[in-house]
């Protein structure tokens, strides 16, 4: 049993007795308000009220999002990378997220790699990501030295230029650019 | 952050836009030589004399033209004063920021500016009220609202519609005092200067190009064209080069480009007239 | 009898408390996050939302909650005489009071070290362009989605030729004797700007804020028009 209603931020939904507010909502002396415009949706048997909103441009990441970006700071055990993507939608937030870990193999970045990463935990405000799955790690990169094309070679990478080696945690689809960066406008 | 720290992606998507461009198609799925749709309002602030509201693709574009009265330059006695500014506000995209106009947009300005200027759009000569001591100075004002790729030509075409559609406050001297009149004459105008802007792109040479296109191109190009189909303001921009040929296919394709546009910005701004 | 009311009317034809034409339209802009375009009488403003973004420079990032920024610019076409492009002492102060009167709707919190950036472009000005300017930067948050405690709608009211009326216009603004812009968060009934240019006794400044008030809930409702325009009848249509 569910109830179903349009509200826009500062609605009244109900009371902190009644209902239990969840995303889309805040609590304010003892009542439960919209944040947001959207669609509320009151959920009798849990007594929890979620507001679904209409507009989707704020995009903090989330945990269990897949993010995509440039790693922009690389040590033995932690890293720093730049979100572009949030699960494949354009984003101008450049947010930072981090990742650090006590081995060494699972850090295998290099500063300018394109990375896919999920989202952990956003812990003290900092994001937190992981790129333990063979879907994550590094998508794309040139090469560090010569800036040339990397391609992929076992578990390690080469440029067709230099003959760079260089190893990487790399994400199992490493190269195909579709998969990358989607084109959102051709007309085929 | 900069734009340039996006370095990998703009590789990717040069890599994806190249490999389109062989076979004649670009990622927005036009082809090369196709301008995005072109929208023109004219009259929209009324304490302008003129305004336009261009839209070119998602690119918007705000211009007004406010006319003073002013003294001539010293070595134009005898002409009205011209003068046009161009600001992407902050409100344009996420990586424009507030504060005075940068190098690009104050080159964006003066091209657009020379190109009114050198084509001779406006008859300057019938701006002075009296030789020496009063000229009719015209403010050109023009506001970026929203950028995606060719400011230039969004730019050039909403100062073009703000001055055609411009009514100039009539002033007059009277026992050598400045008197405004109650009545309004049209701006004088000779041609209708039409800017294209065109880039290359890995030796490929595209029309109107999107933000996207313009993080990938080695050389921007923009050139005004008069009614008379002759080329009177260039601007050539970027890092990359172009040779002979491609500079005749630059040439041939503004002319052939400006036409339409012409016709378009005629269409808007005559015929806008003719209803009232 | 002064001369900007006569019979009970006023100069532009309209009643004591009665506002302007209002018109909103939302997301107007296509790279902002959230925009919106308002025509409050003879005002014609656009308003964009950035964020939550990373913050620059690094030093005004907060560690518990957004920075939140606001700048008010008047286009030079905007006025009778042309305005230079640079920010005016007056345009300063505007975004200063704009950004005060957004901040406690907006639930800041949520999220810590980003910046949320609002930017308000008068195009064409009338009297109570940041009334105006609030109003739309309100629908322009949520349209971006940000968590809102409340809306922000905001009004003037004031005094003219001893009259008490609602929604100052620019001859009004100028020939009356007080203007009074006021921005009322309108489910938690608080007020988020006050100001007031003008003499008033304590009797006539009840009178004043409770029309300005009347005319913030009129133009409250305006703002839920829009966004249900924009967002609910699409849904209905779909479904």
């Amino acid at each position: 049993m569910s109830k179903e209603l349009y509200v826009y931020p500062g609605d009244r939904l109900a009371t902190i007795e009644e209902f239990e507010g969840k995303e889309g909502t805040y609590e304010d002396d003892g009542i439960v308000r919209a944040s947001i415009t959207g669609k509320a949706i009151y959920d009798i048997k849990s007594r929890t009220i979620t507001v679904i909103p209409f507009s989707t441009n704020v995009n903090m990441p989330k945990h269990g999002d897949i993010v995509k970006g440039l790693i922009t700071m690389a040590t033995p055990t932690m890293i720093e990378m730049r979100i572009l993507y949030i699960n494949n939608n354009k984003e101008e937030v450049n947010l930072s997220a981090i990742y650090y870990s006590k081995t060494k193999k699972d850090t295998q970045f290099r500063v300018g790699d394109l990375v896919r990463a999920s989202v952990t935990n956003i812990l003290n405000s900092f994001i937190h990501v992981t790129f333990r799955n063979k879907r994550l790690g590094v998508i794309y990169t040139r090469c560090h030295l010569c800036h040339g094309k990397m391609v992929r070679i076992d578990n390690a990478l080469k440029c067709t230029e230099c003959n760079t080696r260089d190893e990487r945690k790399l994400a199992e689809d490493y190269g195909s650019i579709e998969n990358i960066l989607p084109i959102y406008s051709v007309v085929t | 952050m900069s734009r340039r720290s996006s370095i990998v992606i703009e590789h990717l998507r040069q890599e994806q836009m190249e490999a389109l461009l062989k076979v004649g198609k670009r990622l927005d799925g036009r082809g090369l030589t196709d301008y995005r749709e072109l929208k023109i309002e004219t009259g929209l602030i009324k304490k302008a004399e003129g305004s336009a509201l261009v839209s070119l693709g998602n690119t918007q574009v705000i211009a007004g033209v406010k006319i003073e009265v002013d003294k001539p330059f010293p070595d134009m006695p005898d002409k009205g004063l011209l003068i046009c500014n161009a600001e992407v506000l902050p409100l344009a995209s996420a990586y424009a920021e507030p504060g005075p106009p940068d190098e690009a947009a104050i080159e964006l300005a003066r091209v657009v500016d020379r190109g009114i200027r050198e084509s001779e759009m406006i008859d300057l000569s019938k701006l002075v009220i009296k030789e020496n001591e009063k000229v009719y100075a015209v403010f050109i004002d023009v506001s970026i609202l929203n950028t995606d790729g060719n400011l230039f030509d969004a730019t050039s075409y909403a100062v073009v519609s703000a001055l055609l559609t411009t009514k100039i406050p009539k002033y007059e001297i009277i026992n050598n005092e400045l008197i405004k009149t109650n009545e309004f004459i049209n701006m004088p105008i000779n041609t209708i200067p039409i800017s294209v802007t065109m880039a290359k792109i890995n030796n490929s040479i595209v029309v109107d190009p999107t933000n996207e296109e313009e993080m990938c191109m080695d050389a921007r190009v923009t050139m005004t064209v008069d009614e008379a189909n002759r080329v009177c303001a260039v601007q050539k921009g970027e890092r990359g080069t172009l040779s002979i040929e491609q500079i005749k296919e630059i040439i041939n394709l503004a002319i052939y480009k400006s036409v339409d546009i012409r016709e378009k910005i005629k269409g808007v701004v005559y015929g806008k007239e003719k209803e009232q | 009898m002064g001369k900007l009311i006569q019979n009970g009317i006023r100069i532009d034809g309209r009643k004591f408390d009665e506002l302007r034409p209002v018109k909103i339209e939302v997301g107007v802009l296509k790279n902002a996050d959230g925009s919106a375009y308002i025509e409050f009488g003879n005002n014609k403003i656009v308003v964009a939302v950035y964020g939550p973004k990373e913050v620059h420079p690094k030093h005004m990032e907060m560690p518990d909650k957004a920075t939140l920024r606001c700048r008010y610019h008047m286009s030079p076409f905007s006025v009778e005489e042309r305005k230079n492009p640079a920010p005016s002492r007056r345009e300063i102060e505007i975004s200063k009071v704009t950004r005060e009167a957004l901040e406690p709707a907006l639930i800041l919190e949520d999220y810590p070290r980003t910046a949320i950036d609002i930017y308000v472009e008068v195009l064409q000005s009338d009297g109570g362009s940041r009334c105006a300017g609030i109003t739309a930067a309100a629908v322009a948050l949520a349209d971006a989605g940000i968590g809102m405690r409340d809306m922000v709608c905001a009004c003037a009211a004031g005094k003219v030729d001893d009259t008490i009326v609602l929604d100052i216009s620019d001859v009004e603004d100028k020939e009356g004797q007080a203007d009074m812009p006021v921005a009322y968060l309108p489910n938690l009934k608080q007020i988020s700007l006050m100001q007031l240019d003008g003499k008033l006794t304590a009797e006539e400044y009840e009178e004043c804020l409770n029309f300005a008030l009347k005319g913030c809930l009129q133009v409250y409702e305006i703002q839920k028009e829009t966004l249900q325009k924009r967002y609910f009848s699409e849904v209905s249509k779909s479904e």
